[in-house]
């Protein structure tokens, strides 16, 4: 399997798994109009199997972790969506909305 | 002659740096309050210039008022253990700084619209608490 090299963080467990990146956003957000807040948004696409072969459990926890390079992105909803789901009825792959946490 | 809204911002963020509260941080002038969500990663504490009204009173004469906006923010997560300290800062932020006299100004209000945005922090993992302080003076 292509992709890219990450680490997954989730309920205290850790792996390191090929990982398909997604979408990436860059957004302003105005919480009530006075301050600005810039968000890194990014979404990878896990195949279920390989995440559970690294001990990762599902459902993906909020404030999981996805590792890639020297940034950390946190597991967290992206505009009203979940912050994972599936992508196909045979619950193969998953996709797992991320943001830059540091 | 008091000063303008940016040397309110000064003395408030003078006098934060100076005390201690619940949480340690270092307040920061921000005239262009702009922050990225990975920068929260550590405690910020910003500080701007808000709304300033001046209503003439008669010849020459002005009251004038001057908003302060102090923002907490931290990526946190949704424990009690995580959400106390932060909420409790910004009570020892708004206790301290509304019982000051900064920049030749008096506080006389306070507005705090909730004791953080939960919105945001359902969709960033981030605690933003907004609190405006309102000096008034001539």
């Amino acid at each position: 399997m292509g992709g890219i090299d990450v680490t997954v963080t989730s309920g205290g467990d850790s792996a390191d798994l090929k990982v398909i990146p997604g979408e990436s956003t860059h957004e302003i957000e105005r919480p009530d109009g006075q301050l600005l807040e810039r968000v890194q948004g990014r979404d990878y696409l896990i195949l279920v199997s390989e995440l559970t072969a690294g001990g990762i459990t599902l459902p993906l926890q909020r404030h999981a972790t996805v590792v890639e390079g020297a940034d950390t992105h946190k597991v967290l909803s992206a505009g009203g969506d979940a912050h994972w789901k599936y992508t196909d009825p045979t619950k193969t792959v998953i996709r797992v909305h991320t943001k830059k946490a540091s | 002659m008091s000063g303008n809204g940016e040397s309110l911002v000064d003395a408030a963020v003078s006098r934060m740096n100076g005390e201690s509260y619940t949480l340690s941080f270092t307040a920061e002038k921000k005239l262009f309050p702009l922050e990225d969500l990975d920068a929260t990663a550590t405690l910020q504490v910003l500080a701007w210039a808000g709304t300033e009204v001046w209503i003439k009173e008669a010849r020459s004469v002005w009251s004038k008022t001057w908003d302060l906006m102090v923002v907490v923010m931290k990526q946190s997560d949704d424990t009690n253990a995580e959400l106390g300290p932060l909420m409790q800062t910004v009570e020892d932020i708004k206790g301290d700084i509304s019982a000051q006299k900064l920049d030749g100004k008096h506080c006389a209000e306070l507005i705090h619209d909730r004791p953080y945005d939960l919105d945001q922090f359902n969709s960033d993992g981030v605690f933003i608490s907004i609190v405006t302080f309102r000096f008034k003076g001539f």
